[in-house]
């Protein structure tokens, strides 16, 4: 009967099969030994990082007294990824460098070298140029970064390009350039829209650029129409917890002209960010739009205990967030505010005392 | 006569031959698999944010809050250190929902003697039908600590009580025996920042066993001295490193581990919750992709190798035997609950590459290997098979297999979480060579088997054991 090995070219089989095994045999010691080299190869690579931003380190402190001091030779990516981390651990990273400092990097082939890295085929190494050009904090690698980030596919890469970017600010009108960037792409999600646009807001101030000089730029990026509206959203976010409290009316008028739940729900979360109250979070107490009424209650701790008595009335509220941010927000807002809880323990309403007596509850923890 | 015979024989012959395809297309695919892994994890290993530049990047963003739920039934021995490792999490807004399904152990008291649990009236935002609540307690050592006591309705209804009480955008369920890593979430959370699309994601799930823990953090990653551990890291390599990651690229990863994955809450209350299943974690991401895509709604659903979960694998056969039991009941249900999107194109690569890998490979998998065993064995008995023949395909089959241990375990070296030792890695690749001698062909019987016992639901619980090297609770206040 014929069976597997004897249908199909029988003098063949077996000595095939025992070619597999050979070279089977041969890929699994090859495998172990790859793996003996690869583990010997990360702890070296490992290392001589250590090792580099170590002496970036060294050099970078020497220099603050010692003013003939250089940078070591920068010849390599790797090497201008050691001085970013050196950077970034010297100083934060937020903070910029001094002066001295920016013109030894500057002195350095570290920038020239971390651009031309920008073309590279591998995305890994694009990726790590990215990086390493928002560590080097130097304000005219702005212009050729956003340059690369708008034919960047990689959506990795063009988010971190983003935040070196931002890193990079010196100019106002910059900001309304990074803006256009991001409104580029609508698959960003707002929270990175909104992390981007903070901290591009920290380093304009860092570099000495008064708020005011921002208000031209702010204006034309809450423009209605002009750019989606996630990203006037993310910025409007982003004005309130940097506490830009002298565009709060800018903000609230924008609101008003555009008329939109969201946009208005976004305002009222801002002004609770600066502390600030204003009629427009009086007006929006009660909204029919949950989203938006969630956002007036909560934004509502800044009007102080006046507001006590339309927030209390919330708390008769159908829908349970609403309820549950009345009893929040009437915990914060002081004595007042305990009181009025305390009184609606005795409500008639039984999810009104309930959630009375979990805020009461939750506070005496 | 003759004809009848000639008949049998190539039958036979084609039945022989169908066993070789479909062996070679099996372990052509985890090879490819394991190619394609090592290509993306070199690349995106040069890239993985560390710690600090990652702390850096989600200071100023706006990080979506994350509720932690843990289902619990039964787990005095390991909860209080999987609880006690997500308080000690790194992320700036979270809150841990521990979920006491009923236990008839001594798993509530332990949580109320460990976190000085008090009873509170929590309200609850009932969108979701469970067993009922017999109570809510809230930890006075951690205030983002909430207990909720309900009666037992397994683990769907437990994840389901969890949504009802969680407060946050994000959900992420853990398994009651699992320690998070303390930078697990930040790496999650930071990919749900870059991507505006991801609804779901599912980290590693690494074996703890072996591994030292202090203070109920893994401080060094070790291999364990039992085979059967052995094997199963080989396991779990192989399939979160090569086929997670491999599913996850192609846009067609179908299960996120219970052990381990965070979800968009607003999307699960969308489907209705978790459904009252044996594998509630397969159903709940195939019914996600359905819902997106009957929704329109663009959507990704990805594999994060970084960040990791440390769980406890079987420790000895017969639990292990209960739990892939369990595993091959829960792909059987979910498959034939989910067939509408088996072949579809509708469902994209969800509907055309990943139902039919997990349908074929996966459920049908055991019943082509028993077939094949069985098969072998006869022809061989029967001398329809050379022996020398018999004999150097049984090494290869061997051999390739211990090509794919070793290539997971090189795969290993490209996170940030691997085993350090050398000797660690060896070992593993080495013992897990011997799965193909009994263990494999244990389980794939006891997967066929458990193929045709779908209707049975119950949960096959493994035995805990208390996490090894554990420290007692901090002395300090937080």
């Amino acid at each position: 009967m014929q069976s597997l090995d004897t249908a199909f070219f029988p003098y063949l089989v077996i000595p095939l099969l025992w070619m597999v095994i050979a070279l089977f045999s041969l890929s699994i010691v090859a495998l172990f030994i790859g793996l003996g080299l690869h583990k010997r190869e990360i702890l070296r690579r490992t290392r001589a990082r250590q090792e580099q931003i170590a002496r970036f380190e060294r050099a970078l402190a020497r220099s603050e007294a010692d003013r003939t001091v250089r940078l070591p030779g920068v010849n390599r990516l790797d090497e201008v990824v050691a001085l970013g981390s050196a950077l970034t651990r010297k100083f934060g990273p937020d903070a910029i460098a001094s002066p001295r400092i920016l013109d030894l990097i500057r002195a350095s082939r570290a920038a020239e070298i971390a651009l031309k890295e920008l073309g590279a085929r591998d995305w890994a190494r694009r990726y790590q140029a990215v990086t390493a050009i928002g560590d080097l904090r130097l304000p005219e690698l702005f212009d050729p970064l956003v340059e690369f980030a708008r034919s960047e596919e990689n959506m990795r890469i063009f988010g971190i390009c983003l935040f070196s970017a931002a890193h990079l600010l010196s100019k106002p009108y910059q900001f309304q350039t990074l803006f256009t960037l991001t409104a580029s792409r609508p698959d960003l999600s707002a929270g990175y829209d909104e992390g981007t646009f903070r901290i591009a807001i920290r380093t304009l101030m860092e570099r000495g650029v008064a708020p005011d000089r921002l208000s031209l730029v702010f204006e034309t990026c809450l423009e209605a129409g002009r750019y989606g509206e996630q990203h006037a959203l993310a910025l409007i976010q982003a004005m309130g917890k940097e506490q830009l409290v002298n565009f709060s009316p800018l903000l609230v008028e924008v609101a008003r002209e555009r008329r939109s739940d969201r946009l208005t729900a976004v305002t009222l979360r801002s002004l609770q960010s600066m502390g600030r109250c204003d009629p427009i979070i009086e007006e929006n107490l009660g909204s029919a739009d949950l989203m938006l009424n969630i956002a007036a209650i909560r934004s509502a701790e800044s009007c102080g205990p006046t507001i006590v008595p339309q927030v209390s009335a919330q708390l008769a509220s159908p829908d349970f967030n609403v309820r549950y941010a009345a009893a929040q927000t009437l915990m914060n807002l002081g004595e007042a505010g305990h009181r009025e809880l305390l009184a609606r323990e005795q409500d008639e309403r039984e999810e009104v005392r309930h959630m009375a007596a979990f805020a009461l509850l939750a506070e005496s923890r | 006569m003759i004809l009848s015979l000639l008949t049998i024989a190539n039958t036979l012959l084609a039945f022989q031959v169908l066993i070789l395809i479909a062996f070679l297309i099996i372990n052509g695919g985890y090879t490819y698999i394991t190619f394609f892994a090592f290509r993306h994890l070199r690349e995106s290993s040069d890239t993985a944010p560390d710690l600090d530049r990652l702390l850096a990047l989600t200071r100023s963003a706006n990080l979506r809050p994350i509720t932690i739920a843990i289902p619990a039934y039964n787990e005095q021995l390991t909860l209080v250190d999987t609880v006690l490792a997500a308080t000690q999490i790194n992320y700036p807004r979270y809150e841990i929902v521990v979920v006491n399904d009923g236990s008839t152990d001594g798993t509530l008291e332990r949580l109320t003697e460990a976190f000085r649990l008090v009873p509170i009236d929590r309200p609850e935002r009932r969108e979701i039908e469970t067993a009922p609540i017999r109570g809510v307690y809230v930890s006075e050592r951690y205030p983002q600590l909430w207990v909720v006591d309900k009666e037992n309705g397994g683990k769907a209804d437990a994840l389901n009580a969890g949504l009802n009480y969680s407060r946050y955008p994000l959900f992420c369920a853990i398994d009651a025996d699992s320690i998070l890593d303390p930078d697990a979430l930040l790496r999650m959370g930071h990919q749900f920042l870059i991507n505006r699309e991801l609804v779901a994601a599912g980290g590693s799930v690494r074996v703890l066993n072996g591994c030292e823990v202090v203070g109920s953090r893994v401080r060094k990653i070790r291999s364990p001295k039992s085979i059967l551990a052995n094997i199963q890291i080989a396991e779990y390599l192989r399939g979160f490193m090569a086929g997670r990651v491999t599913l996850g690229e192609y846009g067609s990863l179908l299960i996120i581990s219970g052990a381990f994955g965070i979800f968009r809450k607003d999307l699960l209350f969308s489907v209705g919750g978790y459904r009252k299943t044996v594998g509630e974690d397969m159903d709940i991401v195939l019914r996600l992709h359905r819902h997106c895509v009957d929704q329109k709604i663009h959507y990704k659903v990805y594999f994060i190798p970084e960040p990791v979960c440390w769980t406890q694998v079987p420790g000895n056969f017969p639990s292990l035997l209960r739990q892939r039991n369990r595993w091959q009941r829960a792909l059987v249900d979910s498959i034939w609950y989910n067939r509408t999107m088996l072949f579809n194109p509708r469902y994209g690569r969800a509907g055309t590459l990943g139902m039919p890998f997990f349908l074929f490979i996966e459920l049908f998998g055991p019943l082509i290997e028993f077939v094949g065993y069985v098969g072998f064995a006869l022809f061989f008995i029967f001398h329809m098979l050379n022996p020398v023949f018999a004999l150097l395909f049984f090494i290869i089959s061997i051999l390739w297999g211990m090509w794919l241990n070793a290539a997971a375990v090189l795969l290993d070296n490209f996170v940030i979480h691997k085993y350090e030792s050398l000797l660690d890695s060896y070992r593993i690749a080495l013992l897990a060579s011997l799965e193909y001698l009994g263990y494999r062909q244990v389980l794939a019987v006891e997967r066929l088997v458990a193929t045709f016992q779908v209707t049975q639901t119950h949960w096959g619980h493994p035995d805990r054991k208390t996490i090894q090297g554990r420290s007692a609770l901090p002395d300090h206040e937080p």
